[in-house]
This record gives structure tokens, sequence and C-alpha cells, in this order.
């Protein structure tokens, strides 16, 4: 008997073919999950930073507000909405809440992500600009 | 018309892994897949090894992986997978289970934890003279999960069950689901224990891949759901 290795039977997670919206609000779950994740590690690191002094810290600010930062601040806020609000999703299906609906709640999650999110970058733009 | 085919082969006793084997094979625009897979048993290579028995989409056996999509290879038309294969059609052995030859899969992880939810009707009343009675509306209550024909095109499309085989896996709980709600049935309390074990259903991540794979149409992540809240409230009502 063959069987698949493990990483390629969990790899099929990628797969998107012969999947509607359940299977892409599920990937996409995973990996904003990994990259929030990811984003954490790295908010600690910086976060270290402040051990160092006010003068590290300010050149640190002084970087962020650059456009490349903020736009890369924009894509945290699309991957933590998106988190958070498939994750509303998600516990309201586990509840057997809206089920025969998932496909209509999973576009209105992204409707209500890219809506905030674009409100967000307007605003961070308009402070810092 | 003419169809190219795209076929996953493994020979256990020759390869070490498995390979595509292409086939160009003459067919209808309304054969089915399966029409198309015996035309390559029967005139090109008799070495391939699939599983089909009823070829009506009754049965359950030819369930198999067509253009990465779990399927009955009866219930598919070469002119519907070809249009989605731009002009080949993929066929794969289902996903998530150890490959015995080509297309047939080893079953047994499957049928195993199909047995755990002891699906058989459990009522330890003394038999009636003739029929349990039940209602329409207690027949509705549990409808749709007696369509399952254990082709197991859901449980290896889930990704919970990919990645650790012990999930139960949605067709295991359909299963259940099917006694667990029937009012003749007094087997509830047991079957929701397993159920609400470390591999059961909690491990249900409402992806919906089993639904869009399921050929009988049953709504299964509701059938999951409504046997979570079994387990949370303790009413099956």
């Amino acid at each position: 008997m063959k069987e698949a290795s493990r990483w390629k039977r969990a790899g099929g997670w990628v797969d998107l073919r012969g999947r509607r919206e359940g299977g892409l609000a599920f990937l996409l779950m995973r990996l904003t999950g990994i990259g929030l994740v990811i984003y954490l590690f790295i908010h600690l690191y910086v976060l270290r930073l402040l051990a160092q002094g006010p003068e590290a810290w300010d050149a640190f600010i002084a970087m962020a507000k650059s456009p490349l930062f903020l736009a890369l601040d924009g894509l945290l806020i699309l991957g933590i909405l998106y988190h958070a609000l498939n994750g509303v999703r998600v516990t309201l299906l586990g509840l057997g809440i809206g089920v025969p609906h998932q496909a209509r709640l999973f576009w209105g999650v992204m409707t209500l992500t890219l809506l905030m999110t674009a409100v967000a970058v307007y605003a961070i733009f308009a402070i810092t600009g | 018309m003419k169809v190219r085919l795209r076929i996953q082969r493994f020979n256990p006793e020759k390869d070490r892994k498995p390979w595509w084997g292409e086939y160009e094979v003459e067919a209808e625009p309304v054969d089915r897949v399966l029409d198309a897979l015996h035309y390559v048993k029967w005139y090109i290579d008799g070495t391939l090894a699939l599983r089909r028995s009823c070829a009506h989409g009754i049965c359950g056996s030819d369930a198999m992986r067509i253009n990465g999509r779990n399927r009955l290879a009866c219930k598919v038309l070469v002119r519907e997978a070809m249009g989605e294969g731009r002009g080949v059609i993929t066929v794969q052995p289902l996903p998530g289970l150890p490959v015995i030859k080509d297309l047939v899969v080893d079953m047994e992880p499957f049928f195993a934890n199909y047995r755990k939810v002891l699906p058989y009707l459990i009522n330890n009343d003394p038999p009636p003279e003739r029929e349990r009675l039940q209602t329409p509306e207690e027949r509705d209550r549990y409808d749709d999960t007696t369509k399952c024909i254990l082709c197991a095109a859901c449980t290896t499309s889930c990704p919970s069950f990919w990645a650790n085989r012990e999930y139960i896996g949605p067709a295991a709980i359909v299963q259940a689901h099917r006694f667990i709600f029937d009012s003749r049935d007094q087997g509830a309390t047991e079957r929701l224990r397993v159920l609400n074990e470390w591999f059961g259903v909690w491990r249900c991540r409402t992806i919906f891949n089993c639904v869009e794979a399921c050929p009988r149409g049953i709504q299964i992540t509701r059938a999951i759901e409504e046997v979570k809240l079994a387990i949370l409230t303790g009413r099956l009502s």
C-alpha cells in the first residue's frame, strides 16, 4: 500500500479545485492565522527597543512612518479583520447558527473586512500624512 | 469525441511511487467518466484497477478524485469533466487513504470510524407484533442523513481527516445522526459519548468540503452541528 506523506495529505487544503466559500474561508483563516502569529513575534522583537532608551525607539517610530510601513499596517489590519470577523462566522456555525447561509456569511465577512480596511487605511494616511 | 484522460497509477509490486498514465479514448459527450475508465481498462490497459459495482450512483463504490474533486465516476459526464479540465480529465484515488493499487484505496480506516458510531438500530424493548410505528414528522427528522451511501467522498475531502485519520469524519457522523434522531432508537447516549471524544465531532472546522463533495446532496455540516448541539444540551429535539 502507498501512503501519501503527512505533509502531502495536509497540503490538500491549499488545493481549491472544487471548493467553494467554506474551503476558501478556511484557507484564508489558516493563512491569516499563521501571518498573525509571525507578526506577534516580530512585534515583541521590536518592542525590545523600549528597553534601549528613547533614541532607539524614536528612530524606529520615524521609520514606521514611511509609506511602505504604513502600507504594511494596512495589510496587518486586513489580516486581523478577516481573522476576527470570520472567527465570529465560524463560532456561529459551530453553534449551529446560520449553517445554510454560510456562503452568504462568508461574503458578508469579506465585504465588512474590505470596507473596514479601506476606512482604516484612509485614516492611517490621513493622520500621518 | 476524443477524450484525454490522465490517471494516477500505482502498482505496489512494481512502482516506488505513483505516476501519471495518459490515455486517449473515444467517448460520447454524454458518456460518464466511468465509461471512459472502462474503455481504458477493457481496450487499452487491462491492468488499471478501479472499484465500481452498480455504476448508477447508488452503491457508492466508484468514488474517486476527478479534476481535484471527490465524486462518483458514474455521476460525472465526460463533457462536464472535459470543460473543467480544459480538455483533459484528471483521475486520482480518494485522498487521505492509503492506495492499494491505482484508483483503489484501503477503505478500512473509513469503515473502522463508521463502526465506532454503532450504525444500527438499538432498541431493547420487546419486539412489537408489527412495525415500530413512527409519525411522518418523526421520520422526517433524520430523512436527510438516510441518503448516505458510504462512498467516502465526504470524509476523504475533509482537511481534518487528511491531517489525522483518527478523526471520525463526516460520513460516520452522518450515520450516527441517522440513528440518534430516530424516535425508535435508544442508543443516542452511547453514540453521543463516542462523538464527544477527542476525535469526535469537535474536530469539524466547518470547512464545508464534505457538503460540496457529497454525491447525494446531504447537508452534512448541518447534521454535524445538530449532533454538537445534542451533546451540549443533552436534548434531541
